[in-house]
């Protein structure tokens, strides 16, 4: 394990005590949502195995909003094991397909049934 | 009880270096494992810090990185993050950033207010007892006071890794002094070879040794009666009186009267029985005062103590060591020394007390002898244990007529030997060998039988 850079540090801290406070103090987001993030924060920051997460969540962020299609990667995202390798590649590969189906989608202009999640 | 519950004085709490501490151990794996291997929970004065500290070694121990994320994570699923008043503490701990290589001094500040905390609150408890109107008995308050002392000091072994670089330089440093020593004793001592301990007081056991060296712990069986306290006084001759060194002499079964009259006998070279009944005449009188004299300027301490247990040795050495620099202790004998746990075995004791005088002798850098006693057949309770702690491991026996008779090697000499030393583990050098010994049992003094040609 690196030690990290001293402003990606900072940062990192930064972004855990403002996940921990909209759950503590705000009450904004639940406990899995806090979970969810904090996790993702470690992968993103601490180089910790992420099985392509964070990428496929950066492809995600520059894609086309579509409020279905968002709301069943989040589903995904909170229900994922994030300490275990395979939950997580299944995970990575679901929201990868939803991605990809909402680009389609936004090419064809045409309203579908979205993928099932797992 | 007013004392015990006061806080520590305020400098014995270092809140600053806890947090550092804890927040290097967030931010690196060297951090972690020096925390780790160095510290406990009990050394945070901030209950909260111990917790802190408990957890991350724990995410440690499972083999989680323990990062911050992992840390809020835990805490939160143990109900200890609750509120945002624990959210703040922890907030704070993660910002105390530190240089990782720094972690060994704060480890070590963390540590030693621990210590002092420890320290104080010892001296408020011992206070606190004296002020208690009861009736006890000094010595048992005495001696549990030093016994918890003693714990508070504990000894503990270094646990250096050598680096690469520093195991080549003090290989590379131990061959040249070899060298310039073997030059030296080539071209000035014309082949005599100088100690790099203390004297052993045999010529040839000098020779296979090269002396008791500090941080030896040197082990010495011989069945009942057969010299254990001899060679005891034999070596304490050598280092202490013919030597110039400091020697600390712990009996456990001669009073002092007892061991005062052995050294008339040793140093004067008159019959001990005639030492101990008086029949001697005026010249031999004189002779014997000769001998204490040479006592009284030697190094010679002795320190007759019946009820001895492994952790009196210790407080007893220390304090010896500070205050006359001494250079070897021999404990006469270590099957005398008292039980502190009824329920463990013979064996097991020994075990226990071996472990300490080694530790003993490595911290305080003094030869440590400890004479045990062997069996009838003349093996030893616990001698793999022991043979394994120790780093010298002789046996002194008695030579049987059979030996004498049909080893004609044993008559070459000026008188013959009747016992021999086995060296029956060295770590510096040969085992295995038997070297033949004079012990006058009349006078009890060993010497060295001088190789005549026959």
């Amino acid at each position: 394990m690196a030690p990290m850079d001293k402003y990606a540090k900072q940062l990192y801290d930064a972004l855990v005590n403002l996940i921990i406070n909209l759950h503590l103090q705000k009450g904004s987001l639940t406990r899995e949502e806090m979970y969810c993030l904090l996790n993702v924060v470690d992968m993103a920051l601490v180089d910790k195995e992420d099985q392509g997460l964070v990428q496929v969540l950066r492809e995600w962020q520059a894609g086309e909003p579509n409020q279905e299609i968002d709301e069943i990667i989040k589903v995904t995202l909170l229900n994922l094991d994030f300490a275990k390798p395979a939950s997580l590649a299944a995970g990575v590969e679901t929201i990868c397909e939803l991605i990809r189906y909402n680009k389609e989608l936004g090419e064809a202009g045409t309203t579908q049934e979205p993928p099932q999640s797992e | 009880m007013a004392m015990l519950e006061m806080e520590p004085q305020a400098h014995l709490i270092d809140l600053e270096s806890e947090r550092r501490v804890l927040s290097s151990m967030l931010h690196s794996e060297e951090a972690c494992i020096e925390a780790c291997n160095s510290l406990q929970p009990r050394d945070f004065y901030s209950p909260q810090h111990a917790t802190v500290f408990e957890l991350v070694r724990s995410l440690y121990e499972r083999e989680v990185r323990p990062t911050y994320v992992e840390l809020v994570k835990e805490a939160h699923t143990l109900g200890m993050l609750t509120s945002i008043r624990d959210a703040e503490e922890l907030r704070y701990i993660a910002e105390h950033y530190i240089y990782d290589g720094n972690i060994g001094f704060w480890v070590k500040k963390v540590r030693d207010r621990s210590r002092l905390r420890s320290f104080e609150a010892f001296i408020r408890k011992s206070y606190q007892l004296l002020q208690e109107e009861t009736d006890r008995d000094v010595e048992q308050v005495l001696m549990a006071a030093e016994e918890e002392l003693t714990n508070l000091t504990a000894l503990e072994i270094d646990d250096h890794v050598d680096s690469p670089e520093e195991m080549a330089r003090m290989g590379y440093e131990e061959v040249e002094r070899r060298f310039l020593r073997y030059r030296e004793i080539k071209e000035k001592h014309k082949g005599v070879i100088p100690l790099d301990g203390l004297p052993t007081g045999f010529y040839n056991l000098d020779k296979i040794t090269l002396g008791y060296k500090p941080g030896d712990l040197i082990i010495l069986g011989a069945q009942t009666g057969h010299g254990k306290t001899s060679f005891a006084l034999h070596t304490a001759d050598a280092v202490a009186v013919k030597g110039d060194h400091n020697v600390l002499y712990l009996n456990t079964e001669m009073s002092r009267q007892q061991i005062a009259l052995r050294w008339g006998s040793i140093l004067s070279g008159i019959e001990h029985e005639r030492v101990r009944s008086g029949e001697i005449n005026e010249s031999e009188l004189s002779q014997i005062l000769r001998g204490y004299n040479d006592l009284m300027q030697s190094g010679f301490y002795s320190y007759p103590c019946p009820n001895l247990t492994p952790e009196k040795t210790i407080s007893i050495a220390r304090k010896f060591k500070a205050q006359k620099n001494i250079d070897m202790m021999i404990v006469d004998y270590i099957g005398r020394m008292d039980k502190q746990d009824p329920r463990l075995q013979e064996w097991q004791v020994l075990e226990q007390i071996v472990k300490t005088q080694k530790m003993l002798a490595q911290n305080l850098q003094i030869a440590v002898m400890c004479l045990v006693q062997l069996n009838p057949d003349g093996s030893l309770q616990g001698a793999k244990r022991m043979k394994n702690e120790c780093d010298l491991m002789l046996k002194l026996s008695p030579l049987s007529k059979d030996d004498l008779e049909t080893n004609p090697d044993l008559q070459k000499y000026d008188v013959t030997p009747n016992y021999e030393i086995y060296v029956d583990k060295n770590r510096d050098g040969q085992s295995g060998i038997r070297i033949p010994v004079y012990f006058d049992l009349a006078r009890q003094t060993m010497k060295d039988p001088k190789r005549v040609s026959v």
